[in-house]
């Protein structure tokens, strides 16, 4: 009651007026009005601040480090700095809110088809792109980080593979060698499912899931879209034929847990003991090492039985979705050029190098000055890393990613029918037949 | 005591003559015109936070908009498509209904069976109130969190007292798939709303207990009355009003439910576990169809409506039961 009479002009007394308390009354509601209206803070709240945000990521001392260069950029540009990191599969969401209300971080951190997305969202970074390209050798791949107009509305900052994580103890124990195609996968994974070891493969609403799947699909010989991007093409032998290798799988070689999978569950199963094989970055491997998981009832450290390969051929060939990452600046952030100049300091030499090690070579570079980076001749388990990109695509491969490409993987069209036709509630023909009136429909609200 | 009228003015009012503004504003608004500007501020907040995105969400139904872009007017094609095309939809609808009755009806039925052995402990009494209520009270997001462990796909806890606990290894049940086997995994999350509900109406219908006249029970003693006949002559009929209150409350929260759907199952697998809550917004953020979200919303909105109009009926039927 005090601080109310004194917020109105009467400071000794407990009573307030009638006519005092409505001024206030009045007041607070103008005051209220004009902040919604103007959908801004007052200028006495407002502070120059460069805000980023990213996703949590797998490899935490990643993220510590691009913190590190964040706070040093801040400490040299004079302004506060703040990075917001947000569990991956929650970042869409995150990005959604923000460009709906136009308020939010002014960097973040995008998926591959978001520039396409939100290209009226971010801003042009050509010039930036370029200057960065040309210090550092050029890029590996033309195509991402574009928007819907062609031109770069993000910087391509670095992709996650997916190799084959798997126990060659378990392998050799039952007289096999690694396998080479997704035909050994199910020979071997049946053999060590009857062992206990189940094959780990989402077939849930996950990133894993999403890219695996895709991965399947293309080394079949299917595809989702044609290469002009535009033209949907899932329903074909090829694509039918993968979907009755994902349930043969799943049938024989996987537990239907993995039906509620996230990205984290696939790991846990292969450190814990229990997995043979799952299909995922290095971040599994990195993690047994770094807690010296062991292998259960021995005392022998996990990580040393687990080694990665390149990811399985199909009767098409060799072909493995990835996380391609990239970075952008928001139309809406008042600080734009501030953040140009962070992304350049961040892209420079000396940061890159310390931020692909930091991340234990999880973050691999797009730029080729960095493709061959020590870290990947450091342990012999990453020797696949910088050839990995030779069967790897983006999203919409064989076509170039269109924000129905983001569409169709953050609806998780692909996992949710390969898990109905896994567990026999469509099949194989069903539920390629959804998947195409799906996708689709997504096409056609895009085009 | 004897006061003046312009005593009585300056007591209690203590106002200045009024302005020929102020006159006009009382002729157009009514003697009570002070009243308007005080409760100015709430009005400006509902209509801000409550009104308008009402309004925006019916435009949003009623348009192909996505995020970030201005959607064009489509009419009811959006209702029209989640009617007819999709099946998820159908799903979530038959899912938030079996959500909704099963839950509500065990936390009736335990919670007014947890009242009453409430009433019972006479030892430790606030300790055991006060324990009760910590499923409820305990942050929605935490608590499913924890029951999510419990669910866990790969490292179940109920899995594993089932398989190593004996005796209750010896049924030789288990393993089962809580989040993975689309029954059982809608099973865990009522499961967990229910956990999470109890309390609330255990406590509720633990005030109305209390509030019901000893003399009733005393008298029906003296006639002979059963324990069963004495609930339910004296204790049902007289909880009745109270019941119905928490159901309509409960019935409101749980149609609504987001938190424990989305921390244990996000909707999944195979998108068999959504609520109205939970679809609306994959649908319309995650998945950017902003337009088709608002409709799936607006679904649970009629819903909620015929709930609370029905339950505000039985309410006001039941208050009449004493006069």
């Amino acid at each position: 009651m005090r601080a109310l009479c004194d917020l109105v002009g009467h400071p000794s007394s407990p009573m307030l007026s009638r006519r005092a308390l409505l001024r206030a009354s009045l007041g607070t509601s103008a005051g209220l009005a004009g902040i919604l209206l103007a959908r801004q803070a007052p200028v006495l709240a407002q502070e120059r601040e460069l805000k980023l945000l990213t996703w949590s990521h797998f490899v935490p001392a990643s993220d510590e480090e691009l913190q590190r260069q964040l706070e040093e950029f801040g400490k040299m540009a004079g302004i506060k700095v703040r990075m917001d990191r947000v569990a991956h599969l929650q970042i869409p969401a995150v990005h959604a809110t923000q460009v709906q209300g136009q308020k939010g971080h002014d960097i973040t951190f995008m998926w591959i088809g978001e520039p396409h997305l939100y290209s009226n969202h971010l801003i042009n970074l050509d010039d930036l792109v370029d200057k960065i390209g040309q210090r550092a050798g050029g890029w590996t791949d033309q195509v991402v980080g574009r928007g819907e107009d062609g031109s770069y509305r993000a910087v391509p900052w670095y992709f996650i593979s997916f190799p084959v994580a798997i126990r060659t103890d378990l392998v050799a124990e039952i007289g096999e060698d690694l396998p080479d195609t997704w035909e050994d996968v199910h020979r071997i994974g049946k053999k060590l499912k009857a062992k206990g070891h189940p094959v780990g493969i989402q077939l849930a609403h996950s990133f894993d899931s999403n890219a695996i799947l895709r991965g399947i699909i293309w080394s079949w010989g299917g595809k989702l879209v044609e290469a002009d991007g535009k033209t949907v093409a899932i329903n074909s032998k090829e694509t039918v034929e993968a979907y009755k290798f994902i349930k043969a799988l799943y049938e024989d070689c996987m537990e239907p847990e993995v039906l509620a999978w996230d990205d984290r569950n696939n790991n846990v199963c292969l450190n814990s003991g229990k997995c043979s094989m799952i299909l995922n970055p290095i971040s599994a491997y990195n993690s047994a090492r770094k807690d010296n998981a062991l292998i259960p009832g021995t005392n022998i450290p996990i990580h040393i039985v687990i080694n990665h390969i390149m990811p399985p051929k199909g009767p098409a060939g060799r072909h493995m979705c990835a996380a391609y990452n990239v970075i952008g600046i928001w139309k809406w952030s008042p600080v734009q050029e501030l953040a140009k100049e962070f992304l350049d300091y961040h892209f420079q030499k000396e940061q890159q190098d310390r931020f692909i090690r930091a991340s234990q070579g999880y973050n691999q570079p797009f730029l080729q000055a960095f493709t061959m980076h020590p870290i990947y001749a450091s342990n012999p388990k990453f020797y696949f890393a910088p050839y990995i990109g030779w069967y790897t695509h983006a999203p919409g491969w064989p076509g170039t990613p269109t924000a129905a490409t983001q569409v169709v993987w953050d609806k998780y069209i692909i996992p949710d029918t390969a898990a109905e036709c896994a567990t026999g509630k469509l099949s194989a023909e069903e539920a390629v037949k959804k998947a195409e009136f799906q996708i689709k429909r997504e096409y056609r609200r895009r085009a | 005591m004897a006061i003046t009228k312009e005593a009585k003015g300056e007591v209690l009012v203590g106002v200045a003559a009024p302005t020929p503004v102020a006159v006009k504003l009382k002729r157009a608004f009514g003697p009570d015109i002070d009243g308007y500007g005080f409760i100015l501020p709430a009005l400006i907040i509902i209509v801000c936070l409550l009104i308008y995105p009402f309004g925006l969400a019916l435009w949003f139904s009623l348009s192909d908009a996505v995020i970030g872009e201005r959607g064009h007017w489509v009419g009811l094609e959006n209702f029209i498509y989640i009617l007819t095309m999709d099946d998820i939809f159908r799903r979530t609808l038959r899912n938030t209904l079996i959500f909704a009755i099963t839950s509500v009806t065990l936390k009736s039925v335990f919670g007014l069976g947890l009242a009453l052995l409430l009433q019972r402990a006479t030892k430790f009494k606030r300790f055991i109130r006060g324990s009760v209520l910590i499923p409820f009270v305990a942050p929605t997001g935490l608590t499913t969190l924890g029951w999510w462990l419990i669910f866990d796909p790969t490292y179940s806890q109920i899995n594993w007292v089932l398989k190593n606990v004996w005796p209750i290894k010896l049924l030789g049940l288990g393993p089962y798939h809580w989040l993975g086997d689309p029954t059982l995994a809608l099973a865990s999350c009522i499961f967990v709303n229910f956990w999470r509900g109890l309390p609330f109406f255990a406590v509720t219908i633990f005030a109305g207990l209390m509030a019901i006249p000893q003399e009733l029970y005393e008298a029906a003693d003296t006639e002979g009355a059963t324990t069963f006949r004495k609930f339910w002559h004296i204790t049902l009929p007289l909880l009745r009003p109270v019941l119905a209150i928490v159901i309509l409350f409960s019935t409101i929260f749980t149609l609504a439910d987001f938190n424990i759907v989305y921390v244990l199952t996000r909707g999944g697998p195979m998108n068999s576990t959504h609520l109205f809550a939970t679809y609306s917004f994959t649908v319309g953020i995650l998945n950017h169809e902003i337009g088709l979200g608002a409709a799936i919303s607006l679904f649970l909105f009629p819903i909620l409506l015929f709930v609370v109009i029905f339950q505000l009926k039985m309410i006001r039927k039941e208050s009449s039961y004493g006069v």
